[in-house]
């Protein structure tokens, strides 16, 4: 189990992480979400141990990684853009691998290089599409449990993202490993994770089980004969997403099932449930009036 | 197999896959004693986690549809016997009489609602009602 306790980063004088803490059962698939420079690979950096938290402590198996690197011999992690294995042909990455992974299981790694029909050259010769397959079949090879990945399909057509999650799953599937990845495909993350882990200015704001998600969030639209009233537009647990004429679509976050009897008690001429996705959610916890930092 | 799955719905995927495979036995796609996809592979075709295609699969389970058979994978169960379960026909009881009232005021006939539900049932198999009892 990854268990991550109060770990808060400075960099260059700016709080990047502010007391950030959650664990990661075996064999779950966690989708890391937030909007750019929320501080997502900051986090993954500082869970592998490439950044020391100036607070705090991250454990892997209650083994600290920080002052007891061995243990990431069970982590693999994916950054977003590897141009630094470049210059080396295939031969050369899974020698680099065995000596850094002892269980890291060459058969394995070709027969899945063979699968995906990738050739055995430099790297510089590989499209991204091929890298980021090569990554996540270097890192499933080396039989650790956790894999952390940091936008595994950014940028990828839609027949190499589905060959890439499609394997993930079947690891997951195959050997109860825990996958911890970040992405901005929130469609992706809804059938995919088990939890969600939605981070907003350098601190964590909700985690989520996927089903749990369904049930502390519903979006409705609703129609009275004058308009919203007052004293539902006041409640603290709604979020207007739209008003046209006298039609309100809202987000009811928690307490779902009170604030609806609430909206029905005020006589509403219409008043129905309205499909919800995950980024309706994530826009309204997230997106705010905040530029892009 | 593949499922009809609606991430934007407020049913849950796992109930999702439980509603559908009930359905494609219903129909006959999927016959007594037929072998379903591993989890492994219904979650890598439908692009789902593999939790949610195993706690459909305990459903199903749970309610007698399919059964496990150690190291052989799942099958559809050879007689599904219905289980009386008294909280779930009342909901339906509840859900029904909902569909009627609606249906009144919509000014649909008894006739006209008795002809759907016995075309729906006939859809759905109603033929194994015999073998079943």
């Amino acid at each position: 189990m990854l268990s991550v306790n109060n770990i808060r980063k400075s960099i260059e004088g700016k709080l990047i992480l502010d007391d950030i803490s959650f664990s990661l059962e075996k064999g779950k698939i966690a989708g890391l979400i937030g909007r750019n420079g929320v501080g997502k690979t900051t986090l993954l950096r500082t869970l592998v141990g490439i950044l020391d938290p100036d607070s705090g402590s991250v454990t892997y198996n209650n083994v600290n990684i920080h002052t007891h690197p061995e243990i990431k011999q069970k982590i693999a992690y994916v950054p977003d853009s590897t141009n630094l294995l470049r210059n080396y042909s295939i031969k050369e990455i899974v020698k680099l691998y065995e000596m850094i992974y002892n269980d890291f299981d060459t058969d394995y790694f070709y027969e899945l290089l063979n699968r995906f029909n990738l050739p055995d050259r430099k790297i510089r010769g590989f499209s991204k599409g091929m890298q980021a397959l090569l990554n996540m079949i270097l890192s499933f090879s080396t039989k650790a449990d956790l894999i952390i990945l940091d936008e595994p399909t950014n940028g990828l057509d839609p027949i190499i993202k589905r060959q890439i999650l499609q394997f993930l799953i079947e690891e997951v599937s195959e050997r109860d490993i825990t996958v911890l990845l970040s992405t901005h495909h929130l469609d992706e993350m809804e059938k995919i994770a088990d939890t969600v882990i939605m981070m907003k200015e350098a601190s964590i704001e909700s985690i989520t089980s996927m089903d749990e998600a369904k049930n502390s969030f519903k979006k409705i639209q609703v129609v009275y004969k004058h308009s919203l009233p007052e004293k539902l537009e006041d409640l603290s647990n709604i979020v207007i997403l739209n008003k046209t004429g006298r039609v309100t679509t809202l987000l009811i976050k928690g307490n779902v099932d009170e604030t609806m009897e609430r909206f029905k008690m005020e006589n509403p001429i219409l008043l129905e449930e309205l499909p919800m996705t995950l980024e309706d959610v994530f826009v309204t916890t997230l997106g705010g009036e905040h530029n892009v930092s | 197999m593949l499922l009809n799955l609606d991430p934007r719905s407020s049913t849950p995927i796992w109930e999702q896959v439980v509603h559908q495979i009930k359905e494609l036995i219903l129909k006959e796609v999927l016959l007594p004693e037929d072998k379903l996809p591993s989890v492994r592979e219904l979650a890598s075709n439908l692009l789902i986690n593999p939790n949610t295609v195993s706690k459909a699969y305990q459903e199903l389970e749970r309610q007698g549809i399919i059964e496990t058979l150690r190291g052989k994978g799942t099958f559809v169960a050879a007689n599904i016997t219905p289980k009386a379960d008294e909280k779930k026909a009342e909901a339906i009881r509840q859900s029904l009489k909902q569909l009627i009232i609606e249906a009144q005021y919509l000014g649909i006939d008894r006739e006209t609602f008795f002809l759907w539900v016995e075309k729906c049932m006939n859809e759905l198999g109603g033929t194994n009602d015999a073998e079943r009892e």
